[in-house]
């Protein structure tokens, strides 16, 4: 049995994990903290952006293009096509509820900055648009002035003619509501039966008010654990279609996936150490702390790059830490998705995430689309093609 | 303390928190941790409510990417907050924050309800038992590695003795000769740093580090620990917070010693009467307590599935809330049963077992799920007893101090 140890728990550390450990492999998680999962809404970039800035409506048509194939290994559409649909077959078997259908086109979803920006998927729970323009009737919820966020865009889209199609409704304050609370702390408050009431109850006197016929856009606050169900009640009882927006974090769409990533994995024996990795070779990882050594045949870097810490591999192979801009004590020889040595060592390791291959995803929108290319490649790498297309093609295939 | 002012605001810590998830009117850990730490450095001396809301899990530090010490600048803000408070809590903690006076007299904990009441001790909160040895130890070893210390927390040592024998009779299997310490009852600081008395704390931290020095016999190679809350503190907190330099030989928890140490003959017959008796067998819980998961999460689940158990599930839980004294305190007995009871759903079937890294978490969770919890030393042991019974080895009783 392979036994490899990951280092990172964001989403392209346990999209490692649970890709190696469905083919067979003994993994080890080691982390020094939580991962990015509570900072992310649960959306999946494809490509937003062409290299001018101009927006990317067909990310297919434009990764089809040879010279937007910018790796050394670049895909074709049969691959992206293949590993997309690995991706939400993940996502059902940690039970949310996706359909596998890939998107043809890059959709809008309004940003907890208040701005449309597109996407290429997101988990069901998020609202959707299907164009910047959009003629869509939609009934916002204001819950406990939790509205403030995507006010930007409602008001730019009230000045114009389409004003009519967007309305917003409110519902009154429950009894437990603090001035302090968070959408999380929401969530927490809906996964209460008190809560899950209370939104029921309010949702109905509110439909009276409700003049459209679209759908009604909650903001990220229908729960953590009971989401589904409770969405369905709502939807039931106010006879719409409903959904989310995101929020500013900590943030609920994330940490729902980030809480039932972790369950699943657990159950499938994946272990998870809590230790700052010092030092990586060819036998393993070394913690620091005098925390000991973990051995392992290889090793995956997915640490990542928002918050303290991550690292980034540009297309020169130089290993960045993108909280320090520190470079020099990572060397080695590094090629495409690569070896890396950490603290002076040559070593082995494959690193994974948002920021490998000189992709820069806040400009280009293609984060999403960065770490599964990473993590495919480098479960490909250490499992070998032929285990990984035989289980690529029952993933294709088998039911849901 | 290092790092108080490193906080990014990413609000990580606060998706972490287990309280901020059940107690709608908890501020969360950003909020009293280093926010509130900015405004005392700007001279602000005012503490907040619900401060003493906080478990003292450091699920929040575990989780942050800077390494804020957000629980222990909440322990901070809670030693301030005592003063505020009403003299019978005082007394109350006073007591709760002293495991090592309890765990002397163990008939102590079953206080009648209206002293409890009057105490504003938890009626609801199950009080442990005193559990007597009763473990019969199983053979004596075939070859001997060496000697360990086995570390003897306040709980094993009032109420869990039969843990104790249990896990002194699988050391000896396994070929370790055992030193128990220390030997007179003191309490590692835990309990008093979780509820804010720092320097009550380090005081018992002290007691705690010289007893275990003076008796520990020279050629101890580990101190092998079975409860996950003391291993934590004596590990990391008493270098970290209270300037003590490190014991001199490892700690390890008992479940890691067990995956490490035991030799192959032990997994084999644990496997091989797990197999005999399919049918019918437990099923197995797993719970890394919130002070456990400093080391991680899963070892208890690789535990169990090493001896043999072909159903193993862990319990999709943080943190239980019996959290030290948490749970006994009238003030968060709601909070600490709806954070146990976040697992009911889980256990669907009637046969089971708990594996619990944690005495006292154990006799919480045994209450409030309805399945025997104990710590896997225990179950280990009832499994290699069945498991040598089967084969006629001999039990014969080797106990040593
Ligand atoms: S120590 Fe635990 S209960 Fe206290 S703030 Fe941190 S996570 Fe929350
Ligand atoms: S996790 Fe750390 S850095 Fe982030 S908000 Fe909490 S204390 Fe601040």
């Amino acid at each position: 049995m392979r036994h490899v140890v990951i280092v990172g728990q964001g989403p392209s550390g346990l999209l490692a994990a649970d890709w190696l450990s469905a083919l067979g492999a003994a993994v080890t998680i080691v982390a020094a903290s939580e991962g990015s999962l509570a900072l992310w809404s649960g959306s999946f970039d494809f490509r937003n952006y062409d290299q001018d800035g101009s927006m990317v409506t067909d990310p297919w048509q434009w990764w089809a293009e040879p010279s937007h194939r910018t790796f050394a290994q670049a895909w074709e559409l049969s691959d992206w096509k293949r590993w997309w649909t690995a991706l939400l077959r993940s996502f059902q078997d940690i039970g949310l509820i996706v359909d596998l259908t890939l998107p043809r086109k890059n959709r809008w979803i309004v940003a907890p900055t208040g701005r449309l920006r597109p996407t290429f998927w997101c988990p069901p729970w998020q609202w959707t648009l299907s164009s910047s323009d959009p003629n869509e009737p939609v009934t916002l919820v204001d819950v406990g002035s939790l509205l403030d966020t995507p006010i930007n865009w409602l008001k730019a889209r009230t000045r114009d003619d389409s004003a009519w199609l967007t309305e917003a409704v409110a519902l009154r304050r429950p009894d437990a509501w603090r001035q302090h609370w968070s959408g999380l702390a929401w969530a927490a408050f809906l996964d209460q039966p008190t809560g899950a009431d209370w939104v029921i109850t309010e949702s109905i006197r509110a439909r009276e008010h409700m003049r459209l016929p679209g759908a009604l856009v909650f903001p990220q606050v229908l729960g953590v654990a009971t989401t589904e169900r409770l969405m369905q009640r709502i939807a039931d009882a106010v006879d719409r279609p409903v959904f989310e927006y995101a929020l500013m974090p900590p943030a609920v769409g994330g940490i729902r996936i980030r809480e039932r990533w972790h369950k699943s994995l657990k159950s499938r024996g994946v272990l998870f150490r809590h230790g700052h990795v010092v030092e990586v070779t060819d036998s393993g990882v070394r913690l620091g702390e005098s925390a000991g050594r973990i051995a392992a045949d290889e090793v995956v870097i997915a640490t990542g790059g928002i918050v303290g810490g991550g690292l980034a591999l540009n297309p020169e192979g130089i290993l960045t830490n993108t909280a320090t801009g520190e470079r020099d004590f990572f060397s080695g020889e590094l090629n495409a998705l690569t070896s890396v040595g950490v603290g002076n060592r040559l070593s082995h390791g494959y690193v994974v995430g948002r920021m490998v291959g000189g992709s820069d995803p806040d400009r280009h929108g293609d984060g999403g689309a960065m770490n599964v290319w990473s993590v495919a490649t480098a479960v490909q790498a250490i499992m070998g093609e032929r285990a990984v297309n035989s289980w690529l093609s029952t993933r294709e295939e088998g039911p849901g | 303390m290092n790092g108080t002012d490193a906080c990014l605001k990413c609000t990580i810590c606060v998706s972490a928190c287990p309280v901020y998830r059940k107690d709608t009117e908890f501020p969360g850990p950003k909020a009293l941790g280093p926010e509130w730490e900015r405004r005392r450095a700007a001279g602000d001396l005012i503490v907040m409510d619900h401060v003493e809301d906080c478990t003292f899990c450091q699920l929040c530090e575990l989780a942050c990417p800077v390494g804020v010490p957000i629980a222990h600048l909440i322990a901070e803000q809670k030693d301030r907050a005592r003063l505020r408070q009403p003299a019978a809590i005082r007394l109350r903690d006073a007591i709760l924050t002293h495991p090592e006076w309890v765990a002397r007299a163990p008939r102590l904990s079953t206080t009648p309800r209206f002293v409890s009441r009057m105490m504003r001790l938890s009626t609801t909160s199950r009080r442990p038992q005193p559990r007597f040895s009763t473990a019969v130890v199983s053979p004596s070893a075939r070859e001997i590695h060496g000697r360990v210390g086995l570390f003897v927390d306040c709980f094993d040592r009032g109420f869990d003795q039969e843990t104790l024998s249990a896990s002194t009779a699988l050391l000896t299997a396994w070929g370790f000769a055992v030193s128990m310490v220390p030997k007179s009852s003191l309490c590692c600081g835990a309990a008093a740093y979780a509820s804010g008395r720092v320097d009550q704390a380090k005081r018992q931290a002290e007691a705690m580090r010289a007893a275990i020095i003076r008796d520990l016999p020279n050629e101890v190679t580990a101190l092998i620990t079975l409860n996950a809350t003391c291993d934590g503190t004596m590990d990391q907190e008493w270098a970290k917070y209270f300037g003590l330099e490190p014991l001199p030989i490892p700690m390890m928890p008992f479940h890691e010693f067990a995956v490490s140490h035991a030799p192959k003959f032990f997994w084999d017959g644990l496997r091989s009467n797990e197999e005999l008796k399919r049918e019918g067998r437990p099923r197995v819980w797993t719970h890394t307590t919130c002070r456990g998961q400093r080391r991680g999460d899963g070892g208890l689940f690789a535990l169990a599935r090493r001896a043999g158990v072909s159903e193993v599930i862990p319990l999709d839980l943080e943190c239980c809330g019996a959290a030290g004294s948490y749970a006994f305190k009238t003030e968060h007995e709601t909070t600490a049963h709806r954070m146990g009871s976040a697992a009911k759903d889980q256990i669907n079937h009637l046969m089971g077992e708990l594996w619990v890294d944690s005495g006292t978490c154990a006799v919480h969770l045994d209450q409030i799920l309805g399945i025997p919890a104990r710590h896997p030393a225990y179950w280990l042991y009832q499994r290699w007893h069945q498991a040598s019974a089967l084969k006629g080895i001999p039990d014969k009783p080797s106990i040593e101090g």
